[in-house]
């Protein structure tokens, strides 16, 4: 007979994944955010889904996940093209027309819930602020074997969309990267070679939106925000040299999914008695990440040196 | 500079690592110990609501292992399942839930629970009949417990599915007649109690939509602030028909819920004030949760008669519950 599955492999496993590879994905996506100063985008797209949200509940009827991700997903793409249009067009400050669009688009979406009649559903939108990564666990039927095919096919469907985020990620920018480094550096070197910076950024914002979106649901927007901007800021303080800042920021990021977890569901059961959710356990990692950094790099820093 | 930053970089690696290493021993630790505190041979039945799992420790009566999910404070609208939770779920061999959307963040986590071949029975859902779900623009109401006579039927159906999951057990069925007979009492002594109320002073207003089948049991006409789940909010419009309503049919009190933030009732009382209508505040009642009353029965008894005695007008006893 099989021994019933462990603890680890039910609650853990999948959730621990899921959690590494967005975290992963979103800090080495996010490292060319903030060289951009966009940085505060993933606060944009979270606000900026809701009106996505309650249009795909009223076409659809349904709260089936693959509705709302399509619904966020459209209106996430809405949000980063307004805002580059604004910046580009209508000469706007990026953080200006990032804070323009939201607000704007949150509102649409407030409005909406309340003249549709989708407020008497629970479209359940604290979970898109705090995220629900308890419930990525893998239900194996007892007596059966982890990876016989039926249950492999009950891995829960955000890890097997983050999985997909992160090897798209990684395949583009290691493929694209000269391309990448002239489009963020050197404009009139691309234009002169006849490359089309403007398909670069598009394509980079496309992959960004579609990561921030698919890590939502299990994340929440927070940690989403806290991975995208955390991670490069530690890397940013620790090297000048651009491939060494993105890769140190992916991995920075990865470890504070894998920190952040391990300390929710097996540290602190010793240190407070119980576990916490483990969302707010990762920011919070990424976010003491960057503050060891910063006070290492104060400390090293001779006093009088100009920093240029 | 750079060398510097670079051994930087490697120094909080290398904490990194080893923080993580602690953080995994320990817990491996710590979970072997969680796992030895089952008790060996007896079934794990788990309940969301103390109102489900009362009835299923009556008819049990120690022949399985029975857990509550939710506390006595929690509102079932708004739970989220932890880890602790899912644990909890994943470990049982019988899952009671009420349905009807009440546990509606927790209904992604049923289904994928139910996925791996354990039992779940959604409680309101089976001991209702035809068309007495009570509904709510397009939504049915799970408040179900709040009429006695309908939540007897949760003890010969709980008997029948623990009968399933243990064939053995030969007092089931008599544990739920008495159980059913025992809370058959309830509705006796609610329909003696709103009996006492004055025709016209029977309007029950509460801060969301939980006693929709107790006012269709003992014929109270029922209103509430926010909507069927406590997820939804009262907007001003709901409140200010409520007031007019107070207002309009000099309704004498209104009530606090347990589990609901005191705030909107206290605006309906002060609109009323404002427009020259004294409403006391008749206490607080525990709609989704037993709240301090502990159990199913006490906390039936607590709401009957504290509706009772701030609807008659009793001030003696409204001015104690203030």
């Amino acid at each position: 007979m099989i021994p019933p599955p462990s603890d680890f492999l039910v609650l853990d496993a999948a959730p621990l994944a899921a959690v590494v590879l967005a975290a992963f994905t979103l800090a080495l996506l996010g490292s060319f955010l903030v060289l951009q100063r966009q940085a505060m985008i993933g606060d944009a797209m979270a606000h900026s889904v809701l009106p996505g949200l309650v249009i795909a509940f009223v076409i659809t009827g349904s709260r089936a996940p693959a509705p709302m991700f399509m619904g966020a997903l459209g209106a996430a793409l809405f949000a980063s093209l307004a805002i580059a249009a604004l910046t580009r067009y209508a000469r706007v400050e990026p953080t200006a027309a990032i804070g323009v669009v939201f607000t704007t688009l949150f509102a649409l979406g407030v409005l909406l819930v309340e003249t549709t009649g989708a407020r008497n559903v629970d479209l359940d939108l604290d979970c898109v602020l705090s995220g629900q990564l308890e419930l990525l666990f893998w239900p194996i039927e007892r007596g059966a074997s982890p990876w016989s095919g039926e249950s492999l096919d009950r891995l829960p469907q955000p890890l097997l969309t983050l999985a997909t985020m992160w090897a798209m990620s990684v395949g583009a920018v290691l493929f694209g990267w000269r391309l990448l480094r002239a489009t963020l550096f050197d404009r009139p070197f691309t234009q002169a070679r006849g490359l089309r910076p403007g398909l670069v950024r598009g394509a980079l914002l496309l992959l960004t939106t579609s990561t921030v979106v698919a890590s939502f649901e299990a994340l929440g927007s927070i940690l989403v925000i806290a991975l995208l901007t955390c991670p490069p800021a530690a890397a940013r303080l620790l090297t000048r040299t651009l491939g060494a800042y993105v890769a140190l920021s992916a991995v920075l990021g990865a470890s504070a999914g894998l920190l952040g977890y391990a300390f929710a569901t097996r540290g602190a059961p010793i240190l407070i008695g119980g576990t916490i959710d483990a969302s707010g356990s990762v920011a919070a990692a990424a976010g003491l990440i960057l503050a060891a950094t910063a006070m290492v790099t104060v400390l090293r820093r001779p006093v009088a040196s100009p920093t240029g | 500079m750079p060398r510097h930053l670079r051994s930087a970089a490697v120094h909080i690696l290398a904490c990194l690592v080893l923080l993580g290493a602690w953080s995994c021993r320990d817990g491996s630790a710590a979970s072997a110990t969680d796992s030895g505190a089952r008790e060996p041979d007896k079934k794990v039945v788990v309940c969301t609501t103390t109102m489900i799992g009362d009835i299923v420790r009556a008819v049990a009566g120690g022949t399985a292992e029975v857990h509550v999910l939710f506390g006595p404070t929690v509102d079932p609208h708004l739970f989220r399942a932890t880890r602790d939770d899912v644990q909890q779920l994943m470990a049982a061999d019988l899952v009671f839930y009420n349905g009807f959307g009440l546990e509606g963040y927790l209904e992604p986590t049923f289904r994928r629970v139910a996925e791996s071949g354990i039992d779940l029975v959604a409680v309101a859902e089976s001991i209702l009949k035809g068309d007495e779900a009570m509904q709510d623009a397009g939504v049915s109401d799970p408040h179900v417990w709040m009429d006695p006579h309908l939540w007897a039927r949760t003890a010969p159906l709980v008997a029948e599915a623990l009968g399933r999951l243990l064939p053995d057990s030969a007092g089931l069925p008599g544990r739920a007649a008495d159980t059913n007979a025992r809370i058959l009492a309830l509705d006796s002594f609610a329909r003696e109690a709103i009996a006492t109320i004055p025709e016209s002073a029977r309007t029950l207003v509460t801060a969301h939509d939980a006693f929709r089948y107790f006012g269709r049991r003992y014929g109270l006409r029922v209103e509430g602030i926010q909507g069927l789940s406590t997820a939804s909010e009262g907007g001003l419009q709901a409140l200010e028909s409520l007031v007019d309503l107070l207002v309009d049919e000099r309704i004498p009190a209104v009530f606090f819920e347990s589990t609901v933030s005191e705030r909107n009732v206290k605006a309906l009382i002060e609109g009323a004030a404002a427009r020259g209508h004294r409403v006391v505040l008749g206490g607080t009642l525990h709609s989704d949760a037993p709240g301090s009353a502990g159990n199913y029965e006490a906390m039936m008894k607590h709401n009957i008669s504290t509706i009772a005695t701030a609807l008659r007008g009793d001030s003696t006893a409204t001015e104690a519950l203030k």
